[in-house]
């Protein structure tokens, strides 16, 4: 099977030649996939020379489909030859044919709500997108929890936090019915839009996760925690101007600083991920004894999980940061310095999830992050950081495409007393 | 019950080839546990077993078979306690010897072997009973020198000559490595249906992952000499072999995690 892409307008056609059976329509779905994660949400497939279509091509033409509906894009098969035509027909799938004529209104979906955008000092091989969503949105960030790195979890550290829809935040918890059934299973979290993720400190490596529904809403018993709520005042958008660019976290950082206009901001970001680079918790912190090191190396091998290489390339990620450039910040805990950008300090964490195309233009953070949960599940969670090891470091995390919701923040009083 | 306690192994002590071969192994495997140990080329795993089975002295620790400290125990001694089966299917068998006389030779396993066991009748129709379970046809063969069996049967023989006398620990060392893929299963097979009968305690060494998972009730992972995790119990039951494949990754990525790296997640890890 071979598979031409051209692109026309805001359209890209894909012509397909051979057979599109079992043994090809893994490679189709996945060259598919490399065209729509370019930005294309508009296919068309020219199967003029499409020789064969079996029902596993058929599924993998409704996955597409389906994803792309997700999306607000469009797709559909055109010029099929008779035998195609004939198939789908009788698969009841005719709709799935577009008639020559078709125009379509792929101009008006892609420019829905580009009158706010502003441009920003670009980055070489980056385009950005700002859309201003809340004129003085703000989000004000409290401090949960009260747990001394590396010290042993008492009781009086811990406290239960609700992550509604209207709350997010990052740190490490558990959602336990107490903080002793929690303390043998402390790690870290991410909650976005009513969507908790948590890697369980407890050695499985998996990441579990809870999601708002009807009158369920997550809880975690927090040991250390920043949480934010407010509005968001703006959506930051990249892409690669050409394939292979890519944007290191750290200048995502100065984009949100600049967007938000601020020395300290909040972020949400969806990210298709180049390469991640963090650590995370191997073993729950609520099992430290008084005479653990957890900190000093190696006993910290037995505690702290580190990547040891970038990893995720071309997965998602749901990422919350909250980052400060603020003198007066200096003091607040659990931000902590980011070695490429003297006086900024940050706090990151990443889900990864099984890519998912995020539509274009403005969008919604509730739906969107529901989109990148639906039918799939996450695969990691990492606590970011940069390594600067001279020579062998593996530098800081980058992503190729992302949205990113931001907004300047402010530390609630008791958070900065 | 197989107790193992700070068991210490080093070869070539204070050469340039020294090699800390077992590093303080601490292992409780309960009575009638099937567990295997899975590692890395190198991790210590058949020199765990080479220790049990007494082929080394260790240089420091303790080895158990129930209330008995087998330590000093010579090989030849530990045999009346312990069935072996090796990775090789010649090794473990006399190949000039008959199917049945290698099979009276594993009956008197442990004991003083005279001239007092000859083949009477009643014996041959036991070993002739008890060799038909493999369902090979061998009970037809019972005079055929073991030599001209294939690899596959020649390894269920000595599975069951093994296990003839009920040991207290059943030994495996890659036992289903050097056979094809078919006689591999066909072994496998016949070890769990021959461990769960006789409810046996049984090590099994493996490098397959796949075998890891199917066959026993516990997994031991060793890594350098040490053992890095163990999947037991419910966790057991649910592990699959991507899990076993991620558990070595993570290991191998801990070994990344060096002091400058500590260093690191000492400033940025809040």
């Amino acid at each position: 099977m071979n598979l031409e892409t051209q692109i026309q307008g805001s359209r890209a056609v894909l012509k397909v030649t051979g057979r599109l059976d079992a043994a090809w329509a893994e490679h189709f779905h996945n060259s598919i996939q490399e065209v729509i994660r370019e930005g294309h949400h508009h296919l068309r497939i020219d199967t003029s020379r499409l020789e064969y279509l079996s029902s596993a091509g058929i599924r993998s033409l409704l996955r597409i489909q389906r994803e792309l509906n997700s999306v607000k894009g469009s797709f559909g098969i055109i010029h099929p030859s008779a035998f195609v035509a004939e198939t789908l027909r009788l698969s009841g799938l005719q709709q799935m044919i577009m008639p020559e004529s078709e125009t379509s209104d792929v101009e008006t979906v892609q420019d829905a709500g580009m009158s706010s955008l502003a441009a920003l000092q670009p980055i070489s091989g980056i385009r950005f997108e700002k859309h201003s969503l809340k004129e003085q949105g703000k989000i004000t960030v409290q401090r949960n929890g009260r747990w001394k790195s590396w010290q042993p979890v008492r009781k009086e550290d811990a406290v239960e936090i609700s992550f509604s829809k209207n709350i997010f935040g990052l740190g490490i918890g558990a959602p336990e019915h107490d903080i002793e059934a929690a303390r043998t299973r402390f790690g870290e979290f991410i909650a976005v839009s009513g969507h908790v993720v948590w890697l369980p400190g407890d050695g499985t490596a998996t990441p579990d996760y809870l999601e708002q529904a009807e009158l369920f809403i997550p809880r975690l018993h927090v040991i250390q925690s920043l949480s934010g709520e407010g509005d968001f005042s703006h959506l930051l958008r990249f892409s690669p101007g050409e394939k292979g660019n890519f944007l290191n976290i750290s200048d995502l950082f100065l984009q949100v600083l600049q967007t938000t206009q601020s020395n300290a901001a909040a972020m949400i970001g969806i990210v298709e991920v180049e390469g991640l680079v963090g650590s995370s918790l191997s073993k729950s912190p609520g099992l430290i004894s008084e005479t653990d090191r957890p900190g000093d190396f190696p006993e910290i091998r037995n505690w702290l999980r580190f990547c040891g290489e970038r990893i995720h390339s071309q997965t998602q990620a749901l990422v919350v940061s909250f980052l400060s450039r603020d003198p007066s910040h200096s003091s607040i805990p659990h931000l902590s310095p980011l070695p490429s950008i003297p006086g900024l300090r940050v706090h990151t964490h990443a889900s990864i999830l099984p890519y998912r195309p995020l539509q274009q233009g403005i969008l919604e953070l509730e739906s969107s992050v529901r989109t990148v949960f639906e039918d799939n599940e996450p695969i990691d969670l990492l606590h970011l950081i940069e390594d600067d090891r001279p020579l062998i470091g593996l530098g800081q995390s980058a992503f190729i495409r992302g949205a990113c919701w931001c907004a300047p923040l402010q530390f609630s009083k008791e958070t900065s007393s | 019950m197989v107790s193992i306690r700070d068991l210490t192994k080093t070869f070539f002590p204070k050469t340039p080839n020294e090699v800390k071969a077992l590093r303080g192994i601490d292992l409780d495997i309960p009575e009638g546990c099937f567990a295997a140990i899975i590692g890395t080329n190198g991790s210590g795993k058949s020199t765990l077993l080479n220790a049990v089975a007494g082929t080394f002295k260790p240089d420091q620790g303790n080895i158990l078979i129930g209330r008995q400290d087998i330590t000093n125990w010579a090989e030849y001694r530990r045999a009346s306690l312990i069935g072996r089966v090796f990775q090789n299917p010649f090794a473990g068998t006399a190949a000039e010897m008959t199917i049945a006389e290698n099979v009276v030779m594993a009956m008197r396993r442990g004991c003083r072997r005279g001239l007092g066991l000859a083949l009477r009748r009643s014996v041959r129709h036991e070993i002739a009973e008890r060799i038909s379970s493999l369902k090979m046809g061998l009970e037809d063969r019972l005079d055929n020198p073991i030599g001209t069996l294939s690899g596959g049967q020649r390894q269920a023989l000595t599975l069951l000559m093994a296990t003839w006398l009920r040991p207290s620990l059943l030994l495996l060392d890659e036992h289903t490595a050097a056979l094809d893929p078919k006689s591999a299963a066909q072994v496998a097979e016949l070890t769990l249906e021959i461990i769960r009968r006789e409810k046996l305690t049984a090590l099994m060494v493996t490098h397959s992952m796949q075998q890891a998972v199917q066959l026993p009730e516990h997994i031991i992972m060793m890594h350098k000499g040490e053992i890095v995790r163990q999947f037991g119990g419910q966790e057991k039951a649910r592990v699959r072999v991507s899990d076993l494949l991620a558990a070595f990754d993570h290991v191998r990525r801990q070994e990344q995690l060096d002091p400058a790296v500590s260093e690191i997640l000492g400033s940025q890890y809040v």
